[in-house]
């Protein structure tokens, strides 16, 4: 029997489907990972058997929603748990969802809930960097620097929690509604584009596109609730528990994906806040009444020094630089003199 | 940035630790990138988002400063991968738990006439295989592979310990693959 391809080695076959079962488990050892990718590197067949297990297993895994309900079925005898149980692959789940939902009616539905609701994916985005995220409804959220948010999707609302930082959101229009919750405020809506800034509980919310609706999380009613269209801002300042409306352009609001920091009567302890998630060295205010100086202008993220640098010419301020972060102390006409640049 | 960098200081810009650790990576990579992707397909089971995670890993590697120093380069890199191969699956079920759009969600959409023939047979080769296994190989092989159960809820279901759900799921795999195998080459 002559063959052009090379014969079925099956004790080699069992060898990479064995390490291709370890390699599944997420507690794997770092040493047996290691021992793993020694004999996949040994012998190009063994590589090439490893490529042709997990290929097998990719394609059995794209197996469609009813044949896969099949093969469970087939194989899988039930057990008393077995027909409510929420079939876990990323497909069958939602496919399992929506098929009580459509036979058994809603009371069933109810029962599957906690399995399909409040399940919670966290993203972050590092200091200076961007992260786009897609969120599985088709929307999705631009990460500025050190910002992170919290996505929950549930049945009746898409939940987004800003923890900290900025984000530029896309809304896909959907019956459910789009729910940013940001500090002391909650920004409400149904498909449109707009950016929130999160400096501790100080919140700025600019749309640029559609409407949203913003009310405090206090708020037992609609009472402070404001709606707002493309190209308006409102901020909520934490001193006085006020909202501040402007008309602003929309283009300066989203300008930090384009690495400039847009600040308008911003107090400047927050504009430092926000420059630091930016900064490789952070910005520090000796004195914590410069905080209280307002601040309009633009920062472009990747010249924040010679932001920093320029600063004495519109505050009352000096600026000292060490290794680890710059300092800003108030200017005295002794310090002037002493400045140790 | 790096136009910033350089007028700041010149020094950094030639022959800086940040040339190295570039070198580094890219050697890193050559040498183990087939591995790299081969580990994180096993994980997500997914040639095209292994290959998406493995450029991350990559651009993390590089985003690491001068200061951090890998004394283990390959641990390093596989460690790195596995973080983000967490993530991505994590990713992967708010998608699931999502629920059913029906204009979103093209999973549930009728196949094309063609794709399904062959699909129905590709299927039935995989059941005339798997019947031919014992019971407990095929069901612990369907419930991982097919109903997506990690090793310790099948475990605790078929009362095995984790070790033997592996054995039974790599048995069933080596055996799905001597089927598919022999389909395809004749002999």
């Amino acid at each position: 029997m002559t063959t052009t391809t090379s014969p079925f080695d099956r004790p080699l076959e069992h060898t990479a489907a064995d390490w291709w079962t370890r390699l599944r488990d997420p507690s794997l050892p770092d040493a047996e990972l290691l021992a793993w990718s020694e004999w996949l590197e040994a012998d190009p067949r063994h590589a090439d058997a490893f490529e042709q297990a997990s290929a097998l297993a990719e394609s059995i895994a794209a197996m469609g929603g009813a044949e896969r309900r099949a093969f469970v079925d087939r194989y899988v005898p039930a057990t008393a748990t077995a027909p409510a149980r929420a079939r876990r692959p990323r497909f069958a789940l939602a496919l399992a969802a929506g098929v009580a939902l459509a036979v058994v009616g809603a009371g069933a539905f109810l029962a599957l809930k906690p399995r399909t609701q409040d399940v919670s994916a966290s993203y972050a985005s590092e200091r200076a960097g961007h992260r786009d995220i897609a969120l599985p409804d088709g929307s999705s959220i631009e990460l500025g620097g050190a910002s992170s948010v919290t996505a929950r999707y549930g049945r009746d609302e898409r939940m987004v929690d800003l923890d900290a930082g900025e984000a530029f959101f896309r809304v896909a229009h959907a019956e459910r509604p789009f729910i940013v919750n940001a500090g002391p405020l909650r920004i409400r809506d149904l498909g449109t584009a707009f950016n929130v800034r999160r400096t501790g509980e100080r919140v700025t919310v600019t749309v640029t596109e559609g409407r949203v609706r913003v009310s405090p999380m206090a708020a037992q009613s609609d009472a402070g609730t404001v709606e707002l269209g493309a190209g308006r801002e409102v901020s909520f300042d934490p001193e006085t528990q006020a909202m501040r409306i402007l008309d602003v352009d929309p283009a300066n609001a989203v300008a930090w994906r384009g690495h400039r920091l847009e600040f308008v009567n911003e107090p400047l302890a927050s504009v430092v806040e926000n420059v630091n998630r930016y900064s490789k060295r952070p910005v520090r205010l000796a004195d914590p009444t410069l905080g209280k100086l307002t601040f309009t202008g633009t920062v472009e993220v990747d010249t924040i020094d010679s932001w920093v640098a320029a600063l004495p010419r519109v505050f009352p301020v000096r600026v000292a630089t060490y290794p680890d972060r710059l300092e800003l102390a108030r200017q005295t006409t002794m310090a002037r003199s002493a400045q140790p640049r | 940035m790096n136009a910033v960098r350089q007028t700041m200081d010149p020094s950094e810009a030639a022959a800086s630790s940040g040339g190295n650790r570039a070198r580094q990576v890219v050697d890193l990579f050559r040498e183990h990138n087939a591995a790299l992707v081969a580990f994180l397909r096993a994980r997500l089971n997914s040639l095209a988002d292994a290959q998406e995670v493995a450029q991350e890993v990559y651009l993390k590697l590089l985003s690491l400063s001068d200061e951090t120093v890998i004394d283990a380069p390959r641990a390093f890199l596989f460690r790195a991968a596995s973080n983000l191969a967490v993530d991505r699956i994590r990713m992967r079920n708010v998608r699931a738990t999502a629920p059913v759009d029906p204009d979103a969600d093209d999973w549930h959409v009728t196949p094309v006439p063609e794709q399904h023939a062959s699909a129905h047979e590709q299927w039935r080769d995989l059941r005339v295989a798997l019947d031919e296994l014992p019971p407990k190989t095929s069901r612990a092989f369907v419930m991982h592979m097919i109903d997506g159960r990690d090793f310790a809820t099948i475990a605790r279901e078929m009362n095995l310990s984790e070790r033997m759900v592996r054995y039974h799921v790599g048995n069933a795999l080596a055996h799905c693959r001597e089927r598919r195998d022999s389909a395809e080459n004749p002999r």
